[in-house]
């Protein structure tokens, strides 16, 4: 993400305000707008990972994260002390994971990618995919509906390339925030895989961003996944050091 | 001439006919001693062999009795830690303090991600205490190179097939990843200190055999273990054992114990018990055989002695008499062909029991818990029986020449 | 007797003793004793009676094992793509045989193969919307050649088979259980397709399969090949192309010839199904040992029955031996009178037993034996299920038949030095 589809973005926010209650967006500025909103140049998270399990019992975790674009990202989690230590590191398409008494990084790959991230609902391999909605997808409007009190567009999205994780996606767009509040996931076939529901959203800074995120996989009702942001600031100054194997396993 | 009518000393007797012709008997006792050096033998190593089986499996799989959390068995296939008997460690000191138990051992048994070199590959992690698995597990009879891990120390025995595909060796060093007791991730690098081979293809090539304490940290166990197992001094007392262990058990496990004795854990008891009444079959049958090759030779032994016997009917001995010198014989030779048999049996089941009788060379079987190495067991109790089975069917198959040296006419005998 | 026999009498006994008259010898020597003769044969009969039992047993168990081996997983070859058995256990879709039906076609053509067979195995989850299990996939081609080389609809314990056209399910027993499914059900199937995108589909399950092959039976399910193929956007591809040889077809040539028509593929190897199957044809070596051990000692016992009647007629005949030793017949000649008498007792004995086995063997080999009611669900380690068939093999009954006489004979040999080594002299003295 570059600061020019930042300032594209705005400039679209802008010009489409000025024309309030006139044409209606296309399906692919949405998307634009989603993408311009939702990626960010640099970030720095604290955030809690909530798995729920179907026998009642909780498992809460909480981390901190370096985010540059949509390729680097860096993941250490303070509490609880068990997990405590325990990193991620991704690079483009590849990923490290490193625990504090193992003293080494490993690579996740082949059997791995399968597994859900620090056992939740997220993937391994959902993590190492982060699509850009607009130039990955193709869309259409389905419809326009309302969630929550708020405006949305509901989105039909179908890839463009064959090697997506997720072939199709439905998701609403709150048009005035550029903020998904909903997502929904499918096989090639339209069957669901994943259901997204994004909630608390709080303005950062130029843009909106949901503090809360919780994720249902269709096929199993073993567990359910909340996220949620604890704290979040953008346009930090992030070392690039920090996206590498040695801070990964040193922490320095 | 009619004699009062005395009992006659019928083993005296038959023990110096038998001894009169060496030759004779040792041909009548031959079919004898081979039938029961078989019986012996036979059953020794059958016995060998279904003990075997049920032996490794009661020691590497189901114990005498076990114990498990409530749920794990019927998820057994994804090994899932959360299901773990806590404080494993100290229920185990507890139960081996009851009668009976001979001892109570923590195990730990969950999937792994191994990482070495480069690929990685699903891996069955097992946490033992080495040290008293000396005489159940038998880690140490694994060990194909290099030395077992110590207690403390992050080491693991890797099957040959397993580190073989990952490309590692004695003193290489492993990356384990697996899912904790609380469901997070978990891992430890490990040294290489030695390579198993375990005989079955389906544990070399995934196990990793490592000191119950570092297991138990890696899945953040605390004291805890996926299972417990009890042994007895016998399989055979598992039933009461496992009621004496689910008494104590019972409440201690929260979210609910499994307590479940070897019988109950697999169909193996019934197995032995149709094995053994096949077994059966084929004695008799064995028997039988050797009882026919008596008939033959007692017959002529009986012919040989017509004058003998014409001579008795003539002093008076009674027909029912001559069958009973005869059946008497019978018996005794066969009584010591029975033992001559049941000591050679007994020799070389014993010699066997002791030296084992290597498979491995042929090796692996798939996926059954069988020990490459099958040691008769002999029991005296067979030995015995040989002897009194052989003399039984010898003095049964006597009775057809004892008829016929009863029917011979005192004047047809003395003609001869 | 002195020596006033006219020559022509000695001429007729001395000298070499033609095998003619040896036979003649033997076989009224057995006549005159009937009861013993048939007691010993009796004793033979038994021994080969087991025997054939339990080599019928083993061989049949052995073929059955193999059958179904080959039958559901194996064929008799594979032909698979460079670098994919190395892989196999990742069930690597990117590793594919792209131009099937040319190779179907060049197979086919290779004298001994009988039919060829394409499948997608692929690596997949089953889930039924509360728990996901992983497992293996299995496309199979029903119309095209699938139930030539394969017999899986044989192994279907409840429901149907698939069919080409219509997207179905067979789920093996062990798996089926976990969710607790019966044909009538639906399972989704999850698998990411060769390029990596997730697909799922939501299929009917139309019949649960139990080969006795835990492999199958737990851990995978099949979908008929188009299915497969549109779900993992395969195209015409497949992961591997079954083969299966000709009835007479001899195996080892066979495969030989495949490899060889192939051998101008580069992107192409060809796996016999003995190197896939290496496990279990160790396994069956194994077995064979401890067959052989228990087997031995039945022989053992008939082999002494049979030396124990020869030696009785030794010392029995002690007094014919030596007239026959007067009248010049060397104890060679001797020898093998008795000789011939314990191989003829074996024969006879050999041929009862294994004509009772013969009778015994024709249900066995048929109805078969049912191991369940048995032993229940026990893992016998033979990929067999349930039932298990003796084989009815002539060769077997014949070879056995003539190898017991041949023991028998064997057996008499010492006997039959005994009977020489007599002298004359002594003998025709004796009582």
């Amino acid at each position: 993400m570059t600061s020019t589809r930042m300032t594209v973005g705005l400039v679209a926010l802008a010009l489409a305000c000025a024309r309030a209650g006139s044409a209606q967006v296309t399906a692919r500025e949405v998307l634009e707008r989603l993408d311009a909103n939702m990626t960010i140049r640099t970030v720095r998270m604290r955030a809690e990972l909530i798995v729920h399990y179907r026998g009642g019992d909780d498992r809460t975790m909480t981390f901190e994260s370096w985010e540059r674009g949509t390729d680097q990202s860096f993941l250490e989690f303070t509490s609880p002390a068990r997990d405590a230590g325990s990193r991620f590191l991704r690079q483009g398409d590849a990923m490290w994971i490193y625990l504090p008494r193992v003293g080494k990084s490993v690579r996740i790959q082949g059997h791995m990618l399968r597994q859900g991230f620090m056992g939740s609902d997220f993937s391994y391999g959902d993590a190492s995919e982060n699509p850009s909605m607009a130039n990955d997808y193709d869309a259409v409007i389905e419809r326009r509906d309302t969630v929550d009190g708020r405006q949305v567009v509901v989105l039909s999205l179908t890839a463009r390339r064959p090697n997506l994780s997720y072939s199709r996606r439905r998701t609403w767009v709150d048009t005035e925030r550029w903020v998904p509040l909903r997502e929904e996931l499918f096989a090639a076939s339209g069957r669901l895989l994943k259901t997204m529901t994004l909630s608390d959203v709080r303005r950062l800074a130029d843009r909106w961003y949901p503090f809360r995120i919780e994720l249902d996989d269709a096929l199993q009702t073993e567990t359910t996944t909340t996220f949620r942001v604890l704290e979040m600031r953008l346009g930090v100054a992030v070392p690039s050091e920090v996206f590498t194997l040695r801070y990964l396993e040193s922490g320095r | 001439m009619s004699e009062p009518h005395r009992r006659l000393p019928l083993l005296r007797l038959a023990w110096r006919n038998a001894h009169r012709s060496v030759r004779r008997t040792a041909l009548t006792a031959s079919a004898v001693t081979v039938a029961a050096a078989a019986l012996v033998f036979g059953q020794a190593y059958v016995r060998g062999t279904l003990g075997n089986m049920v032996d490794t499996y009661a020691r590497t799989e189901s114990g005498h009795v076990r114990v498990r959390r409530e749920g794990f068995t019927t998820r057994e296939r994804s090994l899932p830690t959360h299901l773990s008997v806590p404080g494993a460690a100290a229920l185990a000191r507890e139960l081996s303090g009851l009668p009976g138990v001979r001892a109570a051992l923590p195990r730990v048994r969950a999937f792994a991600l191994v990482d070495g070199a480069g690929a990685n590959r699903p891996g069955l992690l097992l946490g033992l205490d080495l040290a008293l698995e000396r005489d159940y597990w038998r880690p140490q009879a694994m060990v194909a190179s290099g030395r077992l891990p110590l207690a403390g120390r992050a080491e693991v025995l890797a099957g040959e097939g397993i580190a073989r595909r990952l490309g590692v060796g004695v003193g290489d060093s492993l990356t384990l990843l697996v899912q904790t007791a609380h469901r997070s991730l978990g891992g430890l690098r490990l040294v290489v200190t030695g390579l198993g081979r375990s005989g079955m293809p389906f544990l070399d090539n995934a196990m990793l055999i490592v000191p119950l304490d570092q297991a138990q940290g890696m899945l953040d166990l605390e004291g805890g273990a996926t299972e417990l197992l009890v042994y007895g001094a016998d399989a055979g007392e598992a039933d009461a054992l496992a009621g004496a262990v689910r008494r104590v058990v019972e409440n201690r496990i929260s979210g609910g114990a499994e307590v479940r004795s070897w019988r109950e854990q697999s169909q193996l008891m019934r197995l032995m018990a149709s094995a053994g009444a096949a077994m059966g079959v084929v004695w008799a049958l064995m028997l039988l055989m050797a009882g026919l090759v008596v008939v033959n030779t007692m017959l002529m032994a009986v012919m040989e002695r017509t004058r003998e016997f014409g001579t008795q009917a003539a002093l008076g001995m009674r027909r029912g008499d001559v069958v009973r010198l005869v059946v008497a014989e019978g018996a005794v030779i066969g009584a010591l062909g029975g033992a001559v048999g049941a000591a050679v049996g007994s020799a070389v089941a014993l010699y066997l029991g002791r030296v084992g009788i290597d498979f491995s060379g042929f090796a692996r079987a798939i996926a059954l818990p069988f020990d490459p190495i099958v040691y008769p067991a002999w029991s005296w109790a067979d030995a015995l029986g040989s002897v009194v089975l052989g003399s039984a069917a010898a003095g049964l198959a006597a009775l057809v020449p004892g008829w016929r040296a009863a029917r011979l006419q005192p004047a047809e005998a003395l003609r001869t | 007797m002195s020596g006033e026999i006219p020559p022509v009498v000695t001429e007729r006994v001395v000298g070499r003793v033609g095998a003619a008259l040896t036979a003649r010898l033997a076989w009224r020597n057995l006549r005159r004793n009937r009861r013993r003769t048939w007691i010993t044969a009796t004793t033979v009969a038994l021994a080969v009676l087991m025997l054939q039992l339990q080599v019928s047993t083993t061989i049949g168990i052995e073929r059955q094992s193999m059958d179904n081996l080959i039958g559901y997983q194996t064929g008799h070859a594979k032909v698979l793509a460079a670098g994919y058995f190395a892989e196999r256990e990742e069930l690597p879709l990117d590793r594919a045989l792209t131009h099937v039906e040319s190779l179907r076609r060049r197979v086919e053509a290779v004298p001994g193969v009988a039919a060829t067979a394409a499948r997608v195995v692929f690596a997949a989850q089953l889930s039924d919307g509360r728990d996901q299990v992983p497992c293996t996939g299995i496309g199979i081609d029903v119309a095209g050649g699938e139930t030539d080389v394969f017999r899986i609809q044989q192994a279907i314990t409840v429901g149907v088979f698939l069919k080409a056209d219509e997207p179905g399910l067979l789920v093996g027993g062990g798996l089926a259980e976990l969710f607790g499914v019966q044909p009538g059900g639906w399972l989704t199937v999850v698998a990411k397709t060769r390029h990596g995108a997730y697909e799922a589909l939501e299929l009917p399950v139309v019949g649960l399969v139990g080969t006795g092959n835990p492999d199958i039976d737990r851990m995978s399910f099949f979908v008929p090949i188009g299915t497969a193929r549109r779900m993992l956007l395969m195209d015409g591809a497949a992961t591997e192309i079954s083969v299966r040889f000709g009835r007479g077809a001899r195996e080892g040539a066979t495969l030989g010839r495949v490899r060889g028509a192939l051998a101008a593929e580069t992107g192409v190897e060809v796996q016999g199904w003995r190197d896939l199957e290496q496990e279990f044809l160790v396994f069956a070596q194994l077995e064979r040992v401890a067959h052989g051990i228990f087997v031995a000692i039945f022989v053992l016992l008939g082999v002494v029955g049979v030396a124990n009647t020869v030696l009785l007629a030794a010392f029995e005949r002690t007094r014919e031996i030596g007239m026959l030793m007067a009248l010049g017949m060397r104890g060679t000649g001797i020898q093998r009178v008795f000789i011939l008498e314990g191989a003829l007792l074996g024969l006879v004995g050999a041929g009862v037993g294994s004509l009772l086995a013969l009778v015994l063997m024709v249900p066995y080999a048929t109805i078969g034996l049912d191991l369940s009611a048995l032993y229940g669900e026990v893992d016998i380690g033979y990929p067999v299920k349930d039932r298990i068939y003796g084989a009815l093999s002539a060769g077997a009954l014949g070879v056995v038949w003539l190898l017991t006489a041949a023991l028998s004979a064997v057996a008499s040999l010492y006997p039959a030095l005994r009977a020489s080594r007599q002298r004359p002299a002594e003998a025709l003295r004796h009582v």
